[in-house]
């Protein structure tokens, strides 16, 4: 027996993100604590990559005798332009944190030309 | 609906774009605060985004300890009680940047925490069940069966 109780009404909350780049790749860290591969979803429309992640964690019920947590969905946009390679972008789930790495285009990598 | 543009490197301004999210991202997390949400009063306003979020149930049978710990594995987190304080403590990784990968976001705590709480008389220290899944830290601790609720029924004559 645990003591929770149902989660009511749906709320949504911006989940924090960490992105680094390099010439090749964006990776982007999205922490989602409470989210599970089934309550994820990730989507690509047009130049908008769009996450969702449901919690599927309960909410405990009780006298709260400290209380920091929020217990919201989470859903986070990102504004995604034509350097980025679409077909190549994968996800991991892990530890409640998205890992999300993103390819950047062959011809929108910087070239270097070689002085002769 | 909140936006980020991934692909800093590709606009003319990153910074400001990037503040105007940022502003964004305040508002709301302004408001949040205003909507039912109890500020912790062990801590300062911001603290809560240089380590892990906690919140500590009290319920009929037992106490529950539920920390955010997202990105810190098993391995790196210790979880011990003295008398009756409970501390938690671990180490949460993230990748460092190099001389090619810059980092361009970052709005997460890192590196290594540490929190004690005292719990209430009511529990049971040797009684302690603790499990970290999806990021999230669930302690269990059973109340003493003196402290557990219970109704008595009383006749009336």
């Amino acid at each position: 027996m645990d003591n929770t109780i149902e989660r009511g009404e749906r709320k949504v909350m911006v989940p924090a993100v960490r992105i680094m780049e390099d010439e090749s790749e964006v990776i982007a860290w999205v922490e989602m604590p409470g989210v599970a591969r089934e309550g994820l979803e990730i989507k690509i429309d047009g130049d908008t990559l769009t996450i969702e992640g449901k919690r599927t964690d309960a909410i405990p019920g009780g006298k709260f005798l400290l209380r920091e947590r929020r217990s919201s969905d989470y859903r986070k946009a990102f504004t995604i332009d034509e350097s980025i390679d679409r077909e190549g972008v994968a996800a991991d789930l892990e530890d409640g944190v998205l890992t999300l790495r993103l390819k950047v285009k062959e011809a929108a990598k910087p070239r270097r030309i070689a002085v002769g | 609906m909140d936006h980020t543009n991934i692909v800093a490197r590709r606009q003319a301004s990153p910074a400001a774009l990037d503040l105007w999210d940022a502003f964004d991202d305040l508002r709301r997390e302004f408001e949040r605060s205003l909507d039912g949400v109890e500020l912790p009063d062990v801590s300062g306003l911001l603290d809560w985004s240089t380590g892990p979020a906690i919140d500590l149930v009290e319920g009929d049978d037992e106490v529950l300890l539920l920390a955010d710990l997202p990105g810190v594995n098993k391995k790196d987190f210790e979880l011990s009680v003295q008398g009756n304080l409970l501390t938690i403590k671990g180490e949460k990784r993230r990748e460092e940047p190099t001389k090619s990968r810059k980092v361009v976001r970052s709005e997460t705590w890192t590196g290594s925490f540490s929190r004690t709480l005292s719990l209430p008389a009511s529990v049971d220290p040797e009684k302690i069940e603790a499990q970290l899944r999806d990021g999230i830290l669930r302690v269990r601790i059973a109340k003493r069966d003196e402290s557990k609720r219970r109704t008595v029924q009383i006749s009336v004559k």
